[in-house]
């Protein structure tokens, strides 16, 4: 695993809340649910940042918060030095393409009606555009044969290996992985943390990964922090989290991960 | 006691001029009380047996071999997928939790409804009873506040509660075999575990037979008492779970293994090298056989023909591991 190189962060998110709508049934009262409670966080260069917690504990938010998918409701989030939240929709559409996610449906996240060479084509400069399409199949290993097929053509390993390498087209410095192997095979869910641990020994990258599978985030993972109904209950280096939990919510889920 | 026999099964779907075969030979059966748990990749055609088992398959899927159901002694066959018993031992007999839950519950009727058609269809009680009995399911499956849930909506649940609904709609027909198709594959590990202690309490209960479809190694491995490994539509391993746990005699088998223990431990975990195989695509010798370590001349050019160990139990391949 790498280890911290700079002390500066890439990702900073401080006091973030979240809330949503619920329940427009009453009238001009508008109800809201907390969705992400004071959470912060720092992600430093070269490091791999977990989250770990249950379905609907906030994991999802956050990363949706980052890119800018909800409004938050309060705190900052500083990507380089900059505040996400203050800057003007153009100022952040130029720097969104550095922060990447990988989503958990790769079905939903390519277009049915697009080829995967098509892809490529709206992400990559035209003269450098073939050199670079084989350079980045070849490090998500695939063959260039399957620039001319249609996403239901290929397997799902294949498919978020092409998400992946998609995200990867506009070298982003942060990748947001939010499960992204939680509904693959046994076989495949292995292949794509091979190939996620071999793209951090080859490039610099940045990961904020979020699952609710702890046996797959300690084969990645850094440091992680632990999520429950909105709230991190603790963040700690892999190692120390996984000798010495502090909650007992994180000794619930370690033991379930690791019992056969 | 045998309930379900499935011999040489077989379905293919006629495409262009070819034929694609979905499932190729499968061959198992089923005791009361017993749970066969079916693993294999996507696409593997775990899915698609269980939808036979029910006669649930589209008319044009042609399907050859025998499935045979015993109820009360008598042994209903079943030849294809229109035949009319289907209609007689589906949700009666046999039963199903589809790998969807939540997409497989009316969106337009609220939950209690829901149950209760399913009953009236069943059972011959008053509209009395059956609300009661709904009721009584509902609380069965782990749901508290049942008279709440019993009038909500679908999309007013949360996707474990949900999940717990389509079993409670499976169990409605009081069947004697209960197919669960990946049923924790989108449930977080606390849902998971709390799921399956359910289905554990629901078996020991009714004296349920389960067939649990999975590609978690982990849940079949603490779950069941049997376990057919299936891949590119073949049943390639089919053993006692306690035998496969200590001596897996298919490579692949052996490789699956592998990946979880090592993950269980926390180590990185050898992959198995190559794609998973298109089931459109066919492939000489063994399907397995790009992929294996074993691999040699004969496994290309012939498929393995089973070796049998006690019973009905099985391998399909041509260097088998030595196997306790």
């Amino acid at each position: 695993m790498n280890s911290p190189i700079q002390k500066q962060p890439v990702l900073e998110v401080k006091n973030l809340n979240v809330e949503y709508p619920v329940n427009f049934r009453s009238g001009f009262q508008r109800e809201t649910k907390q969705a992400v409670i004071d959470v912060s966080f720092n992600i430093f260069p070269g490091e791999c940042f977990a989250i770990v917690g249950e379905s609907g504990c906030g994991k999802s938010s956050i990363i949706d918060a980052i890119l800018g998918f909800v409004q938050t409701t309060s705190g900052t989030i500083l990507f380089e030095k900059q505040d996400l939240m203050k800057l003007s929709l153009q100022r952040f559409r130029k720097l969104r393409p550095k922060i990447q996610p990988v989503f958990q449906d790769y079905n939903q996240a390519l277009n049915p009606r697009q080829r995967i060479g098509d892809i490529f084509k709206e992400t990559l400069p035209r003269n450098l555009r073939e050199s670079q399409t084989d350079q980045l199949l070849t490090s998500v290993g695939l063959s260039n044969e399957i620039l001319n097929y249609f996403p239901h053509q290929l397997s799902g390993g294949q498919k978020q290996r092409i998400v992946l390498a998609r995200a990867l087209s506009v070298k982003p410095s942060l990748l947001l992985l939010d499960e992204p192997v939680t509904s693959q095979d046994l076989s495949v869910a292995v292949q794509i943390v091979e190939l996620l641990i071999s793209l951090r020994k080859i490039m610099p990258m940045t990961f904020l990964l979020v699952s609710h599978n702890l046996s797959i985030v300690q084969l990645l993972a850094d440091r992680v922090a632990v999520m429950k109904n909105g709230q991190l209950l603790e963040q700690q280096p892999l190692s120390t989290l996984l000798q010495n939990p502090k909650h007992d919510y994180t000794k619930n889920i370690i033991s379930q991960t690791t019992q056969l | 006691m045998i309930l379900l026999s499935v011999k040489n099964l077989s379905v293919q779907i006629p495409h262009h001029d070819k034929a694609i075969h979905l499932l190729k030979d499968i061959s198992f059966t089923l005791k009361r009380g017993e749970t066969l748990a079916i693993i294999g990749e996507s696409g593997c055609g775990k899915s698609t047996l269980c939808k036979s088992i029910l006669g649930l398959l589209p008319q044009y899927f042609q399907t050859t071999g025998s499935l045979t159901v015993y109820q009360n002694d008598v042994d209903i066959q079943l030849h294809n997928q229109n035949d009319p018993h289907f209609n007689t031992i589906r949700g009666s007999n046999i039963s199903m939790v589809f790998q969807d839950a939540p997409g497989s519950i009316n969106p337009l009727f609220k939950c209690g409804q829901q149950i209760v058609d399913v009953l009236k269809e069943h059972a011959s009680g008053s509209p009395i009873q059956n609300k009661q009995r709904a009721i009584q399911l509902i609380e069965q499956v782990g749901l508290t506040d049942t008279e709440d849930i019993f009038n909500k909506y679908p999309h007013q649940l949360s996707g474990g509660m949900s999940q717990r609904i389509a079993l409670a709609l499976a169990l409605a027909g009081n069947p004697d075999i209960l197919i669960a198709d990946e049923p924790t594959s989108s449930l977080d590990v606390t849902a998971k575990t709390q799921y399956l202690d359910l289905l554990r309490k629901l078996r020991a209960k009714n004296n349920l037979s389960l067939i649990l479809i999975t590609h978690n190694l982990n849940d079949a491995l603490s779950f069941s008492d049997s376990i057919l490994i299936m891949y590119n539509g073949r049943g390639i391993e089919y053993r006692h779970t306690a035998d496969l746990q200590q001596g897996p005699a298919h490579p692949y088998t052996k490789a699956l293994l592998d990946i979880q223990t090592a993950l269980n431990q926390g180590r990185l975990p050898q992959s198995i090298p190559g794609e998973t195989p298109s089931i459109t695509k066919s492939i000489p010798g063994c399907p397995f056989h790009p992929r294996c370590p074993k691999t040699s001349d004969i496994c290309r050019a012939t498929l393995p023909q089973p070796t049998f160990f006690l019973g009905n139990h099985f391998v399909c391949c041509h260097h088998p591991l030595k196997s306790k």
